[in-house]
């Protein structure tokens, strides 16, 4: 057989055995819930320790590609989002997390089960934060290793995921605080077809 | 049809041949199983051997567009084209070779081409308005396909041709359109976000029809 016969068939073989596809990739996707506290106010730490949970109820909004699933013409995207990290930003003057050595973000499932708990049951650790290990340079922003979830996995067929922010330690902060909560996730699509 | 016959009849028969350019029929008691030689198709090694080596061709598919481009064949087993390309959406640039087996009225040919449209305007071709629009309008890729097709024609003047393969295609979407949709799309207003430029990739069917005329 002809090289140039091998070559045209095993081209033909290949069109036929491969599987076609879509693929949408971008590395990054940040989403940031402003003033995580209404009003500005979130609790201080005191002086002696202990823990804080704040409840962030964070919305994706509708757009096509920030669901499970998105019909581009003929095929049809199965998206992920998956969460490489969070970070907490204080952006009340004055204060900072100095004070805070373990934080964690977790989504608990809806519907919210009732009481301040910080996982109850059926909750999942995204991120979280370990100043003994790991401890943040600027004091006023605290970075979060996310865990790579899938955050579309997460909404339950809406738009919605409820977070909570779980910390530990003591003051700073020791007065009422705000923060700005960022996620930085990477979102991905495929498709094969036929 | 006659011609058809003629011409498939070596290209199944000369599976075991070896490579290289067909021999010229030698007497009449062969030609029903020789290829047909087409006149000005000299034996010759060398590149630019006699015969037409310039020409311009026009084809249209999927997902090179609409092309116009000029074709060079050093080789008589060899073309090579470079040319402008159209889709409707935009305009873009095209490239590629192709390798033929043989100079026979029907020739099988295996391609690879490569392409890039500069920028593609589809916001045009559906009822999108405001950031989804801003991202449609600005949509470059690029492409690289490898296709097998059939070429049916006069080597030295005028071929017609089909192919199909595959194509490897990549998109780049802008950070700031994607943001822009995603922002339209959100419910809370006290949510803002930021994307980086979005990468499409795809391998997708690839198709093309045409034709290419040699001038000189």
């Amino acid at each position: 057989m002809r090289p140039e016969t091998k070559a045209a068939l095993l081209l033909a073989s290949a069109a036929l055995a491969a599987g076609c596809y879509v693929k949408v990739e971008d590395q990054s996707v940040a989403v940031t819930k402003a003033s995580i506290c209404p009003g500005g106010a979130c609790p201080p730490l005191t002086s002696t320790g202990g823990a804080l949970v704040i409840q962030v109820d964070l919305d994706l909004g509708g757009a096509d590609f920030l669901q499970p699933s998105t019909d581009v013409g003929p095929v049809t995207l199965n998206n992920s989002l998956n969460l490489n990290q969070a970070s907490l930003a204080m952006v009340t003057a004055g204060t900072s997390f100095a004070g805070i050595t373990l934080l964690e973000l977790v989504q608990v499932p809806t519907p919210t089960p009732p009481g301040t708990e910080c996982a109850p049951a059926g909750s999942r650790v995204l991120a979280s934060y370990d100043k003994a290990t790991n401890p943040a340079a600027d004091p006023r922003v605290l970075t979060m290793a996310g865990s790579g979830t899938n955050l579309l996995d997460l909404t339950a067929g809406t738009s919605l995921i409820v977070l909570r922010l779980c910390a530990q330690g003591g003051a700073p902060p020791s007065t009422s605080w705000n923060a700005d909560l960022t996620l930085d996730m990477a979102l991905s699509g495929k498709a094969t077809y036929p | 049809m006659r011609l058809l016959v003629l011409a498939l009849v070596p290209m199944l028969a000369g599976a075991a041949e070896p490579a290289g350019p067909p021999p010229a029929p030698p007497a009449a008691t062969t030609a029903a199983a020789a290829p047909e030689k087409e006149p000005g198709a000299e034996e010759h090694s060398g590149p630019f051997s006699p015969g037409t080596h310039f020409g311009l061709g026009l084809d249209v598919g999927a997902p090179g567009g609409i092309g116009l481009t000029v074709l060079v064949r050093p080789w008589w087993w060899l073309r090579a084209n470079v040319g402008v390309a159209y889709n409707l959406g935009g305009w873009g640039i095209r490239g590629g070779i192709t390798l033929l087996p043989g100079q026979w009225v029907v020739t099988p040919t295996l391609s690879i081409d490569a392409g890039y449209y500069f920028t593609d305007d589809w916001a045009q071709f559906t009822s999108t308005s405001g950031a989804e629009a801003n991202l449609l309008r600005d949509l470059p890729y690029t492409f690289l396909s490898g296709q097998i097709g059939l070429e049916i024609g006069s080597p030295q003047r005028f071929i017609f041709y089909l192919r199909g393969g595959l194509s490897y295609a990549w998109v780049t979407a802008n950070g700031a359109d994607l943001t822009g949709v995603v922002q339209e799309n959100l419910n809370d207003p006290a949510i803002r976000v930021a994307l980086a430029n979005g990468n499409v990739t795809g391998l997708v069917p690839a198709f093309s029809l045409g034709f290419l005329v040699y001038i000189f």
